[in-house]
């Protein structure tokens, strides 16, 4: 047989298996098994293969866990239960949150990207809108801030460095009549 | 005679909560079995059949009917099986532990019609069609754990994967082919030559 023809029967063999070709190509396959003993021994080591492959069983836990599969189950759904809040409002939520969140629907991975994207954007909108506009009138209250104290420190030194503030007498500018009319202007 | 899976599950949308016990003591089993042949991890095939019943549990007030409730229950452990890999965010483990092998060659040893040559030459082969699956791409390896582990049809596989049926096909038919490529040399009758 020649070895493209070779490849492309072999090629069907799962196929053939599974019953998926047609019924055109099913009797050109069987025509040639027929009287092709290298195809009918492919077959038979394919058969051989999926043998095996159906006979393979997997490993289990210990029985006693095994046994308290359901038990296991009950208790995580009561613990759920207790730690879930029981008010109408809450039941209303979870209601609709199973509802737009089915456990058995595929999720798409686009969704999931696009989902952090949004919260990416806003959390990125918001820092910028921070550094941009809080941050600079922050700093610009810190320091008029700075100053006050700056003033009220100096206040303080200087009450505390000088004698007792003494309210001037009218005798020390020239008397009343100083304060009345200055002669100069006369 | 035993209630159909539908009944059970009208029966629990009616209030009758045992009715889920029924249907998860039905059912856990071929849900672990799938969940170990994607994950080849005890504890966490345990795990993951817990959490999809569990989901299930959750949900089945909102499940509609539209498939049957294993397919349905077969999604949910698709799913499951995909947030543990986001977890994990690695493929599964390719080796197997001493405990593994021995408990596979006392699961081998039960079958009593297989000589004790061919149990040497058929655990050979055992670990190479595991290892083999598990280098398939993701897609390739659920539709072929459906179909030849658990033997769902191939519409059953559709409706789990959510895609068509072509699709379904072509997969089947790439991860079969590169399956037995793959283990092509342990099936001739000609000596394997290993690499290494």
């Amino acid at each position: 047989m020649h070895g493209h023809w070779k490849r492309r029967f072999e090629r069907q063999i799962p196929l053939y298996d599974e019953g998926l070709l047609s019924d055109s190509q099913r009797r050109r396959f069987e025509r040639e098994l027929a009287k092709n003993k290298q195809l009918a021994d492919a077959l038979r080591r394919y058969g051989q293969l999926m043998g095996t492959v159906k006979r393979l069983q997997p490993v289990y836990p210990p029985r006693a866990r095994w046994e308290q599969f359901l038990p296991n189950l009950h208790r995580r759904i009561e613990e759920t239960d207790m730690e879930q809040p029981s008010g109408w409002y809450a039941q209303l939520i979870r209601r609709l949150y199973n509802r737009l969140e089915s456990p058995a629907a595929p999720r798409p991975r686009w969704i999931e990207k696009a989902a952090f994207g949004v919260v990416g954007a806003a959390l990125g909108a918001a820092a910028a809108f921070y550094i941009g506009q809080i941050l600079p009138l922050q700093n610009g209250a810190d320091a008029q801030l700075a100053e006050e104290r700056q003033i009220e420190q100096t206040a303080e030194q200087t009450a505390a460095g000088n004698i007792a503030y003494e309210e001037p007498l009218v005798e020390d500018f020239g008397g009343p009549h100083h304060l009345i009319a200055d002669p100069s202007r006369e | 005679m035993k209630p159909p899976d539908h009944y059970l599950v009208q029966q629990f949308k009616n209030g009758d909560k045992s009715a889920f016990d029924v249907l998860t003591e039905r059912h856990y089993k071929r849900i672990y079995d799938y969940a170990y042949y994607q994950t080849r991890n005890v504890d966490d095939s345990y795990d993951i059949a817990q959490e999809v019943f569990f989901r299930a549990f959750k949900s089945l007030h909102n499940f509609k009917g539209n498939s049957t409730f294993y397919t349905w229950i077969y999604q949910i452990a698709r799913n499951a099986c995909g947030d543990y890999y986001r977890r994990r965010s690695s493929r599964p483990t390719l080796e197997l532990t001493e405990e593994m092998i021995d408990q596979e060659s006392i699961s081998t040893m039960r079958q009593p019609e297989r000589r004790p040559d061919s149990i040497v030459l058929g655990k050979e082969l055992e670990q190479q069609i595991r290892s083999a699956v598990s280098q398939l791409p993701e897609k390739q390896r659920q539709v072929f754990i459906l179909r030849h582990f658990e033997g769902l049809s191939l519409q059953e596989i559709a409706t789990v994967m959510d895609r068509s049926l072509g699709t379904i096909k072509a997969h089947l038919h790439h991860s079969t082919r590169k399956v037995w490529k793959l283990l092509e040399p342990y099936l001739s009758d000609k000596p394997v030559r290993k690499r290494g």
